[in-house]
């Protein structure tokens, strides 16, 4: 009788514990679904960005460290990284981030010289640039409400218990001052 | 709603009342008329009656003219009430089309095949056995085109062993274009409560999980790409939308297919109200309700704010 009980109470958790186990793996296929939506949306804003330099060299000689910083970020941003560590994901999404703020700091720029600020290339991604804006911002949405529900499963006992056995970790937030973005950004201070 | 030349007053007063004024005048016409053929016919089966009930007939001869009374009661009424409704909707229809016209939009009392098709794929529609729709109107309003029609849906069910019609939907069903470029389908059903694993089975897409506290509280949002569904209801156009929820005072749902963004409204009660046939058609207040219901196809866009692009 009492083995019986102990069987049962044993089976429950196991049952419970598999339960939480098979949803936190799942919030974090949402997380790495999410980033995979954010990646998309960033890639078709940085596409824009060799044409610009190129085009811009041409014509902004007395910038060229911003150009060069800016296609820096580039690389960093477009090289591979593990998914699944939140360290390296942070790292991911700071230098979509300084990429993102250099980005609108070169169309800034580029306003001092009419000549740029009139070519098709220019005023074309600058168009597509802003028209994906949106799709980021929603893209950073979803990413952030997945990674809200993986942390508060991660997080909350026994949650953090089970997160511990299977190795899920809490994920980064990908959040932008939107005001920050729009001030001038230093990108060689921030490749250093 | 769109910038009329002139005035709606001035409108009444140059073209409506006059044309109100022949409507009541051919309304009176048309009653005497249908009280003159109908009458006799009503006083006739009623006599009838009342001679069967003081015994004047028994056996097959009463049984005969109980039926010959019921059968002179029926033609009464249709004599009575079939030409009554023939000008009614005639002069509805008139009506409405210089309203409506005023305005700038385009209005006919059919609505075109395949208007419901959209609405029924979303699952903003509650199921159900009967339908009707009338009053289909269209135009532009702060430059949006848009497209509605008033919809009456009924679902059959059993009653006292027989077939009886309750009504699940009454009310507008609208189109708007919509400024957004996308590709998918994003629905937002009424929120049920407990219920809502029950009430949305079947409504295609996941679930979106949004921010907006009091959206989440109203709306349960179904999406075949959740970038998207949040690409469309930014911060702003879910406080937006809440607000319309507030203005129209009935159950909203909505959904964003193909370029269009479908409002199912189901307020329950008639829009674009028409004057009774039995009234001084000059009394009624129906025209006061009339323009306030289309000033709802402008109030949508401008809460909405359809007419612009909101990036977040």
């Amino acid at each position: 009788m009492d083995l019986s009980i102990v069987l049962i109470v044993l089976g429950l958790v196991l049952a419970g514990g598999y339960g939480w186990y098979v949803n936190l793996i799942t919030r974090r296929n949402q997380v790495r679904e999410a980033m995979g939506s954010i990646d998309v949306q960033l890639r078709k804003r940085f596409d824009l960005l060799p044409n610009i330099v190129a085009l811009a060299a041409k014509f902004m000689a007395h910038e060229k460290e911003l150009l060069e910083g800016l296609t820096a970020l580039r690389a960093r941003v477009g090289a591979p990284y593990a998914k699944d560590d939140p360290a390296e994901v942070a790292a991911h999404l700071e230098a979509s981030r300084a990429l993102e703020a250099g980005m609108l700091r070169l169309f800034a720029v580029a306003e001092n010289y009419p000549e740029l600020r009139s070519a098709e290339t220019v005023t074309r991604a600058q168009a597509t640039f802003e028209e994906v804006e949106g799709n980021i911002a929603a893209a950073r949405r979803f990413y952030n409400s997945a990674v809200t529900r993986l942390n508060n499963a991660v997080e909350i006992f026994p949650g953090s218990l089970i997160a511990r056995i299977a190795n899920v970790q809490p994920f980064p937030f990908y959040e932008v001052e939107e005001a920050a973005a729009r001030e001038p950004v230093d990108v060689n201070k921030l490749m250093g | 709603m769109a910038e009329p030349a002139e005035g709606f007053e001035r409108f009444f007063e140059r073209e409506l009342a006059p044309f109100i004024e022949e409507g009541e005048a051919e309304r009176r016409r048309v009653l005497r008329a249908a009280l003159t053929r109908g009458l006799p016919v009503l006083a006739l089966g009623a006599a009838g009656l009342v001679f069967g009930f003081l015994g004047g007939a028994t056996g097959d001869m009463g049984s005969l003219v109980q039926f010959g009374s019921f059968a002179a009661l029926a033609a009464g009424g249709v004599l009575l009430t079939t030409p009554l409704a023939r000008w009614s909707r005639d002069f509805s229809a008139a009506l409405s089309a210089r309203i409506f016209d005023h305005f700038g939009y385009r209005y006919s009392a059919d609505v075109p095949p395949g208007f419901l098709d959209a609405f029924g794929a979303c699952r903003l529609l509650p199921s159900h056995d009967r339908r009707s729709l009338e009053d289909h109107v269209e135009g532009e309003v702060r430059g949006v085109p848009f497209a509605l029609a008033e919809a009456t849906l009924e679902r059959r069910v059993r009653r006292d062993k027989r077939d009886d019609y309750d009504l699940v939907f009454r009310g507008l069903l609208a189109r708007y274009h919509f400024p957004k470029r996308f590709a998918g389908r994003t629905i937002l059903r009424g929120d049920q409560g407990m219920f809502n694993a029950l009430g949305h089975a079947g409504v295609p897409g996941e679930r979106v999980r949004l921010e907006d506290v009091r959206f989440e509280k109203l709306f349960e949002v179904f999406s075949s790409d959740q970038v998207e569904a949040r690409y469309l209801l930014t911060p702003a156009f879910m406080e937006r939308f809440v607000a319309l929820a507030d203005k129209v005072k009935a159950p909203i749902e909505a959904a964003f297919d193909g370029d269009e963004l479908l409002l199912a409204i189901n307020g329950r009660r008639g829009y674009f109200s028409q004057p009774s046939p039995w009234r001084d058609i000059r009394r009624s207040d129906h025209i006061r309700a009339f323009v306030e219901d289309i000033a709802l196809i402008g109030e949508i866009a401008e809460t909405l704010k359809l007419d612009t692009v909101t990036k977040v």
